[in-house]
C-alpha cells in the first residue's frame, strides 16, 4: 500500500514538471493543469486502471487460496 | 460463449469510450487575453490572445476579432498574427457602456466562432458609450469539425466526464442491484440473494472510492482544492460511510439468517438515504457540480452531442464490468461455502 501511494505521488509530481513550459500563460502549463489540463485526464485514467487492476489482483489471490483449499479438501 | 455476450459488450463499450474519449480533439478556443492598457478610453490599445488548438496563421485572411460590451461590438482595427496560437489585436479607444467588462470574440471560417466571456477589464469609469460600433461578419456559428466543446478552465479535462462520472453510475447501479437482491431475499429468505447483495455492495464501494479519488484530483485542478464544501461531495461521503457501516453490521451478527435479515433492512434504508443525499439534496442546493441548483447554464455544454454516445458507452461499460466482478465474487463465495 505504501509503495502504491508513493507511486501515485510520484506520478502526479512527474506530470507536473514534465509538461511545464514558459509561456504567456504559465498557470495553465503548471503542475496538474499542465498541457491544458490533459495531465488531470492522464492521472485520473491511470488511477482508475491501477485501482481496478489492484482489486482484480487481490481477487485473484483470494481465488488461488480458495483453489488450494478445495484441492486439499478433495485429497483428504 | 453465447451466454457471455454481455461481457463482450461491456469490454467493447469500454474500449470504444476510451478510444473516442482520448482521440477526439478539443475544439479551438481562447485560453487567455491580456490587455496592454488599464484605461481603454483614451488611446488605442492591444490585446494579446493565447489560443488553444487554434489556426490563426492558416486562417489569417478570414480572421477578425471584436469586443462586446452590453451586446454592442467594437471591431479590432488590425489583427496581427504571431503564430497558430498567438495573435495581437489592435483596438481603437473604447469606453464601456455600463459594465467595465468586455467579452472577446474571434471568428474565422476554419475555427468558427471563438468566445471568451469577460476577457478584458477596464478601469474606466467613463460611460460615454462605444463610439466605433461595427458589424462583425459571422458566416455561420456552427462548428464544421468533430470536437469536444472548449470550456474555460476545464479545457482537456472535460474528458474526465468519461472516466470520473461512470464510476458513480456503476456504484449506483451496483447498489440498486444490491437493493433488488435484498428484496428478493426478504421475500423468500433464500440466503443466496443476501450473498449477492453483500458482494455487489463490496464492488460498489470500490467504484465509489475510485470516484472519490478521481473527483478529488479533478477538483484540485478546476476548483483549486482537493475537497470542497459541496453538497454532492459530502453526500457521497456520507453514503459511502453508511454502506461501510453495512459491512461492519454484517460482521457483528453471528447467525446467518439473522444477519441477512437485519442487514437487508438496513441496506434498504441506506439506499433511500443515498437517493436523498446524491440525487435530491444537490438539486435543491448550490453545487459546483453541473446540472444542479447553482449553475444550470453549464448543463447545455456538459453533455454536448459529440460527447453523449461516448459517455453512455462508458457508463454502460463500467456497469457491466461491475456486475461481472460482483458475479465472480458471488461464485467464489458459493464455492467456498460448498467446500467448508
Amino acid at each position: 500500500m505504501k509503495k502504491l501511494a508513493l507511486l501515485v505521488i510520484l506520478l502526479i509530481s512527474f506530470t507536473g514538471t514534465a509538461f511545464s513550459q514558459s509561456s504567456m500563460d504559465e498557470e495553465i502549463f503548471k503542475t496538474l493543469r499542465g498541457n491544458a489540463s490533459m495531465n488531470v485526464v492522464i492521472v485520473v485514467a491511470m488511477l482508475i486502471l491501477a485501482g481496478i487492476f489492484f482489486y482484480l489482483f487481490r481477487l485473484d489471490r483470494k481465488l488461488n487460496k480458495l483453489e488450494q483449499e478445495v484441492n486439499e479438501g478433495k485429497k483428504s | 460463449m453465447l451466454r457471455n455476450w454481455w461481457k463482450f459488450l461491456g469490454v467493447l463499450l469500454l474500449a470504444y469510450s476510451i478510444y473516442a474519449g482520448l482521440a477526439t480533439p478539443l475544439a479551438p478556443g481562447i485560453i487567455s487575453a491580456k490587455s496592454s492598457a488599464t484605461y481603454t478610453s483614451d488611446s488605442t490599445f492591444t490585446v494579446t490572445v493565447f489560443g488553444y488548438n487554434t489556426r490563426f496563421q492558416t486562417e489569417q485572411s478570414g480572421l477578425h476579432a471584436w469586443l462586446m460590451n452590453n451586446d454592442k461590438p467594437v471591431c479590432a482595427i488590425r489583427v496581427e498574427v504571431i503564430d497558430e496560437t498567438h495573435a495581437v489585436l489592435h483596438f481603437p479607444p473604447v469606453a464601456p457602456i455600463k459594465d467595465p467588462l468586455f467579452t472577446l470574440k474571434m471568428h474565422s471560417t476554419g475555427d468558427g466562432l471563438l468566445v471568451m466571456e469577460n476577457a478584458i477589464w477596464t478601469a474606466d469609469t467613463v460611460t460615454a458609450g462605444l463610439t466605433q460600433v461595427c458589424q462583425p461578419k459571422v458566416a455561420s456559428e456552427d462548428q464544421n469539425y468533430h470536437a469536444y466543446p472548449f470550456r474555460y478552465i476545464l479545457y482537456e479535462s472535460i474528458r474526465n466526464l468519461f472516466l470520473h462520472v461512470p464510476m458513480w453510475f456503476a456504484m449506483i447501479a451496483l447498489l440498486s442491484w444490491s437493493l433488488y437482491n435484498n428484496f428478493r431475499y426478504l421475500r423468500g429468505f433464500n440466503i443466496n440473494y443476501d450473498h449477492r447483495a453483500h458482494e455487489s455492495v463490496k464492488v460498489a464501494l470500490v467504484f465509489g472510492m475510485l470516484g472519490l479519488i478521481t473527483g478529488s484530483i479533478w477538483a484540485r485542478s478546476t476548483w483549486g482544492a482537493w475537497w470542497v464544501d459541496d453538497t454532492k461531495l459530502n453526500g457521497t461521503a456520507i453514503t459511502m460511510l453508511s454502506y461501510l457501516a453495512y459491512l461492519v453490521l454484517r460482521n457483528s451478527i453471528e447467525d446467518e439468517q439473522k444477519r441477512a435479515r437485519v442487514s437487508s433492512i438496513y441496506s434498504i434504508f441506506a439506499y433511500v438515504m443515498m437517493l436523498v443525499l446524491i440525487g435530491l439534496l444537490p438539486r435543491l442546493n448550490d453545487s459546483l457540480h453541473p446540472g444542479n441548483g447553482g449553475n444550470p447554464a453549464f448543463s447545455n455544454y456538459d453533455l454536448d452531442n459529440t460527447m453523449r454516445p461516448v459517455f453512455y458507452a462508458a457508463v454502460l461499460g463500467w456497469i457491466i464490468i461491475g456486475i461481472w466482478i460482483s458475479g465472480i465474487r458471488y461464485r467464489m463465495r458459493k464455492l467456498k461455502e460448498a467446500h467448508t
